[in-house]
């Protein structure tokens, strides 16, 4: 994956982009491991890309600044995110910019072989998708996560978070199955922890990628 | 500050951006955080947890198809799965979890390792265990009455003799439990309390029914002394097959680390003399390399687990157990794709097999 162009769109220019790199520098660094753990090839930049993007997206670019700067100003509102949306968007930005990655990967080896029959047309990244499709894209990958880890959760655990989704308060959940308000924080809790378990697996570099090549820069 | 508070809303913005620096130093906060995230993402759209519960009908009637068939492999194969000594050993294996293993607990993977399980009872032997009195299988004995040609000595079947089994200038010709006749042959010079020999490999297989025996008759303990003692009995070549029982008890009684180094011994000793066949190689390996992943050491697991597949002439079943092993083996090292296909090359293996025994059983 090439750095990225930060000058291109959005609303940071090059400069500020380059203080943000100094301003979130440890963010950067937790971003860039766990691109390294899904499997990227050029965690660094995979993870100045996933901030790039969480700093051009006015919704998430406030959280980012309030729980993530180095330095919060002292009159700084509180943002309208709370944590856990933005910690679940850093991730699934991460993992689209590290998908777009491997795309590039595979499309560069092609190219390569499309470039020597001659066909320079196809010679090009695709485009990368809209905000809007970004947007759409993290939350079919939370919804994946969804999908996937909540039939191997055990049946109290599934019941309380189904309940919780439907905006039910622990008092409520609590009443309704007849257990204490404490239990149901329990099972909350341990349901949700069973899920981090689900996205760490999710992170497992992917086999047949790690097979591949490096990309070999300037094929493009 | 802690996530339960968060979770619970607990935590004032301040609060939280100190939780969020602290995700940064911990791998665990900031999937819980993300996990967190994506059960809110939910109230976005519970559609979520009602498309768990939507099953296309095409799913699940191939569901339902798999499921029985699932059953009847189980039932079919349930001889061969190792019973688990602890729960640690068991949070080991199945902790990668992802890909169906040729059998799953829980959606875990399980090693497959016939040895490894409690011998059943076809090997126990009549008379052994702890049905009446009984006593442990004697090496020596002596002639206690002769008469008409013929000796008595106080050897029999709990000693592993047989009709036809010479011991020295004796022939036997009847059995009992404890007491054995048989004819002197050619008239030999031997007088009362002569003493008399069981040949080692006789001897060596009365100790390996009576340890069977008492194992499945729950003297676990027992059974591993009784193999534990008789290992001095003969060569490392001779007593390789017992030292593989007292590996077994030894992983059955929870000491997993005592199996492991037993079955070290005895795979070092496969070319003593009687040199081990291709089955009890790569059974032992099997067995050795499902103890290492349980362990969580797939490193060491490696080399057992190859070599025993690279037998050839060995039971299609127990090639079904390694390459399923094999599998579980991938998957701790994160190589999915090739836990995927050890895994199908498992499942067509055990099948190939139960459609064999089925034309002929």
């Amino acid at each position: 994956m090439n750095n990225p162009d930060f000058s291109a769109g959005g609303r940071y220019t090059l400069s500020e982009t380059r203080d943000a790199i100094t301003d979130y520098r440890r963010l950067l660094n937790a971003l860039g491991s766990r691109a390294r753990r899904m499997g990227s090839r050029d965690p660094e930049s995979a993870a100045q890309e996933a901030l790039k993007r969480s700093l051009e997206n006015t919704l998430s670019q406030p959280a980012v600044e309030y729980y993530f700067s180095e330095e919060l100003p002292p009159d700084a509102a509180p943002p309208a995110w709370p944590l856990d949306q933005l910690m679940a968007w850093l991730h699934g930005v991460l993992h689209f910019v590290v998908l777009e990655e491997h795309n590039r990967v595979s499309n560069r080896r092609e190219l390569a072989g499309w470039a020597r029959g001659g066909d320079s047309r196809q010679r090009l990244d695709p485009p990368d998708p809209a905000p809007d499709q970004l947007d759409a894209l993290i939350q079919r990958e939370l919804q994946q996560i969804m999908l996937e880890c909540l039939p191997a959760l055990d049946a109290d655990y599934r019941r309380v978070l189904k309940m919780r989704a439907s905006g039910l308060k622990y008092g409520d959940i609590a009443e309704r199955l007849g257990v204490s308000e404490n239990t149901v924080a329990t099972w909350v809790s341990r349901g949700i922890r069973t899920l981090a378990q689900c996205v760490r697996r999710r992170m497992q570099p992917r086999s047949n990628l790690a097979a591949m090549p490096e990309p070999q820069r300037g094929d493009t | 500050m802690n996530i339960d508070q968060f979770a619970t809303r607990d935590l004032s913005p301040t609060e939280a951006r100190l939780l969020a620096q602290q995700a940064l130093e911990d791998t665990d906060l900031f999937d819980t955080l993300v996990a967190q995230g994506a059960v809110e993402a939910s109230l976005q759209s519970p559609a979520i947890f009602r498309s768990t519960r939507r099953v296309p009908w095409a799913i699940a009637l191939c569901a339902a198809a798999a499921a029985v068939l699932l059953a009847f492999f189980l039932w079919r194969s349930s001889s061969r799965q190792i019973p688990q000594p602890s729960e640690q050993a068991r949070a080991i294996v199945s902790k990668p979890a992802i890909l169906p293993s040729l059998e799953t607990v829980n959606d875990r993977p399980v090693l497959l390792a016939s040895e490894l399980r409690p011998a059943h009872s076809p090997n126990a032997g009549a008379f052994r265990g702890g049905s009446g009195p009984t006593r442990q299988p004697q090496s020596t004995g002596r002639i206690v009455a002769l008469e008409a040609g013929e000796a008595s000595v106080n050897l029999g079947s709990l000693d592993g003799l047989t009709k036809g089994i010479e011991l020295g200038p004796i022939v036997i010709t009847t059995v009992f439990r404890d007491h054995a006749r048989g004819k002197i042959v050619n008239g030999s010079p031997i007088r009362i309390n002569d003493p008399v020999r069981v040949p080692l490999s006789i001897h060596l297989t009365a100790v390996l029914h009576e340890v069977d025996a008492l194992a499945a008759t729950g003297g676990l303990s027992q059974a591993r002394e009784l193999a534990r003692n008789a290992l001095s009995a003969g060569s490392a070549g001779e007593t390789r097959m017992l030292l593989e029982r007292l590996a077994a008890l030894d992983y059955q009684a929870g000491a997993t680390d005592a199996a492991r180094e037993h079955y070290e011994a005895a795979a070092n000793n496969f070319y003593a003399p009687p040199a081990a066949s291709p089955s009890e190689q790569a059974a032992t390996l099997n067995s050795l390399g499902a103890l290492y992943l349980l362990r969580g050491d797939p490193a060491s697991a490696e080399k057992p687990l190859n070599q025993a597949a690279s037998e050839t002439a060995i039971d299609p079943d127990l090639r079904a157990q390694i390459v399923n092993n094999l599998g579980v083996l991938s998957e701790m090292k994160g190589d999915l794709a090739t836990a995927r296909d050890d895994y199908s090359r498992a499942h067509a293996q055990a099948n190939l097999t139960r459609l064999r025994n089925l034309k002929h059983p």
